[in-house]
């Protein structure tokens, strides 16, 4: 219900590329007075990233860019190397060789801690033990920040970004995976990220969610990278997708330029006829096995 | 859904946080007022749980053969700091009454609370650190280890004094070898960590059973047994010293890295994208756990439960927050072990039951009740 609405609100309200950042994402740009006009700061830009394990190239020398406050949807087979491409960009593994650059600035060789300040992750499924309150998980994205009084404040800002405001003090293990998913969104927003990483988000989240959790991240207007599974849902929601094969760039660019029957064919095996959606004007495809 | 098929849709970048929660009638309020509830809560469970420690401390030193009352005790507590120059005591002890409450039962009673505290504190550090709710503190074959130190001691009639000592080398023997075993490219894999310290655990009991068949006969075999399941027998001011600076001194370390703790809740990957050094923050608590750990061992043997159960009724009160968690586990701890001691040394009087046995006996139940009550409420 709660994000039905916001989504439509999002839809017809006014497009203002100038209008003021969310409240953290962009803090620094506006403590530095000098809110880039291009918004070029946050641009991601990957080069040459290779990562092997035990030998095998998983990641074979990815280039890529996304564009500042765009939504980038990562988009392959399985194992083409969509996680461990993300999970490289955030730090979490080492890559062999290759350069992220985020607003021009050396992310791999940042900090951790400065790292996890600028770039925020939602993995695809996660799972705890122990009893947590929603607004301790949210409270978690402040970890790399300083403590401060105001963090409970912040945390229930960014619940209420995602719609999750009246669960605050819900146990976690009572949500449904659908809000799991949300409140690891607010988790991650109050990271104040420049950069969102998203790991198949909206795996096991029913038809609704899943439109409404992309929905909200085109809404934020940080610069996301989303690796995604269903193909229709990228073309409805990323304003470029880059397709993976083994570990390469098989296509980038917009959706309704790279999401066509040759690469289909070629990347992912099927064969596949493209519609316009009559509502939203965004692609559909339709699969078909191959002969 | 975008309604455009060529630019990009347009994005309410601005309106994010401004959004109302979208059913317009629950407003900023309700929230808050809970959230002020769940704090106060936890800090009225933190000043209750002190008060009940030094109620515990008074009476616990009161009870047993000879009759001391609750005011002796702060008596001689008084006189001892020095407070009875201040005028503020005006009929001392007889020095047999002060030398039973200040040389015998006051060092018990506060070695006992440190080494519940200490327990308490390790086994939630550790529950979190390897994401396994059954790991206590005793888990990287710590106290196994610690035994083979005590039993060699024991077995072989070295002086008392060196007791503590040798279970605490073998603590740190038993725990370096567990990390050896566990380590692999710099890295403390959660579940190899705890079946390598399992590994060691089989290894050093059946070290201790092996010494003990060999050559424990009669007195010896009861020493040793009444060690290996706990006893705060004989405990001395030396005590503590070392288990009560043990904890402050490791406590508020760990306390102090709270945040940090609370981040690995979902797993090591989301502790890495919040900017934690997985490893090295493994590898450094997991040194101070051991270390606190062992001087607990040290001067009271291997007492069970307390540190796989009092973190879990803990955080089914006040939630897995480490910063109400590492406090009141150590408060509780403290209180649980002086009245399990207590019972312990009074149930059989003249005979001493092992601490271990009255923990377990205790704690179970106050778990399993915690444990229910707490499935009905939700």
């Amino acid at each position: 219900m709660t994000l039905r609405k916001t989504t439509v609100a999002s839809t017809t309200g006014p497009v203002d590329g100038s209008a003021a950042p969310i409240d953290g994402a962009r803090r620094r740009d506006r403590a530095n007075g000098s809110e880039p006009a291009d918004g070029r700061r946050d641009s991601l830009d990957v080069f040459d990233v290779s990562w092997s394990v035990d030998g095998a190239l998983i990641v074979d020398g990815v280039s890529l860019s996304a564009k500042a406050g765009s939504l980038t949807g990562l988009l392959g087979p399985n194992g083409s190397g969509k996680s461990s491409l993300l999970r490289t960009i955030a730090g979490m593994t080492r890559p062999d060789g290759g350069m992220v650059n985020l607003g021009g600035e050396d992310l791999l060789g940042m900090r951790r801690r400065e790292r996890a300040r600028r770039v925020a992750v939602v993995e695809q499924e996660t799972h705890t033990d122990v009893p947590l309150r929603v607004l301790d998980v949210v409270r978690l994205g402040r970890t790399p920040h300083k403590a401060t009084e105001h963090d409970d404040d912040l945390a229930r800002n960014a619940l209420n970004t995602v719609g999750m405001h009246d669960l605050a003090e819900r146990d976690w293990h009572t949500l449904s995976g659908g809000e799991r998913q949300r409140v690891h969104l607010a988790r991650a927003l109050v990271q104040e990220p420049e950069l969102l990483l998203l790991d198949e988000p909206t795996n096991h989240l029913d038809v609704h969610f899943q439109l409404s959790l992309l929905a909200k991240v085109r809404e934020l207007g940080v610069t996301s990278l989303a690796a995604l599974h269903d193909l229709n849902l990228a073309a409805s929601y990323c304003d470029h997708v880059v397709v993976l094969d083994d570990g390469r760039v098989a296509a980038a660019g917009a959706p309704e330029d790279v999401l066509v029957p040759e690469v289909i064919r070629r990347v992912f095996n099927v064969d596949c006829d493209v519609h316009i959606n009559p509502r939203t004007g965004r692609p559909v495809l339709m699969f078909t096995p191959l002969p | 859904m975008p309604a455009e098929s060529t630019a990009a849709p347009p994005r309410g970048r601005a309106r994010a946080n401004e959004t109302p929660p979208a059913n317009g009638r629950s407003g900023f309020r309700p929230a808050v007022r809970q959230a002020a509830r769940s704090t106060a809560s936890a800090a009225l469970w933190i000043t209750g749980m002190a008060g009940l420690l030094v109620v515990s401390i008074t009476l616990a030193v009161t009870i047993g053969s000879a009759d001391i009352g609750a005011l002796d005790v702060w008596r001689s507590i008084g006189a001892h700091l020095g407070l009875d120059r201040l005028g503020l005591d005006s009929s001392p002890l007889s020095t047999l009454r002060d030398g039973i409450v200040w040389e015998l039962r006051l060092p018990r009673v506060l070695t006992a609370a440190g080494v519940g505290a200490a327990l308490a504190i390790c086994g939630a550090v550790m529950q979190t650190l390897t994401r396994n709710p059954l790991a206590e503190p005793y888990l990287l074959g710590l106290s196994s280890g610690a035994s083979v130190g005590a039993v060699l001691v024991l077995v072989l009639g070295v002086g008392w004094f060196g007791l503590p000592v040798a279970a605490f080398a073998g603590a740190l023997l038993a725990l370096a070898a567990t990390l050896a075993l566990a380590n692999r490219r710099g890295e403390l894999p959660p579940t190899r960590t705890v079946l390598a310290g399992l590994a060691v655990s089989y290894l050093c009991s059946a070290a201790t059973s092996f010494i003990i068949f060999w050559s424990a006969t009669g007195d010896s075999y009861r020493g040793i047994l009444s060690w290996l399941l706990g006893s705060l027998g004989g405990a001395a001011w030396n005590d503590v010293a070392v288990v009560v600076l043990a904890v402050a001194v490791i406590g508020t370390a760990l306390l102090s890295r709270s945040r940090t703790l609370d981040a690995f809740a979902f797993g090591d990957g989301t502790a890495s994208t919040l900017g934690i050094d997985v490893n090295r923050t493994r590898w450094t608590l997991l040194i101070l756990v051991a270390l606190l750990t062992g001087a607990a061992v040290a001067v009271s043997g291997a007492i069970g439960f307390v540190g796989l159960m009092v973190p879990h009724g803990v955080r089914l009160v006040v939630g897995a927050a480490h910063r109400r968690v590492l406090p009141l586990a150590a408060l509780t701890g403290a209180s649980f072990m002086i009245w399990a001691d207590t019972i312990a040394r009074t149930l059989f009087d003249p005979r001493e039951l092992p601490v271990g046995v009255v923990t377990a006996f205790l704690g179970a139940p106050v778990f399993a009740v915690l444990l229910r009550r707490r499935r009905v409420g939700q």
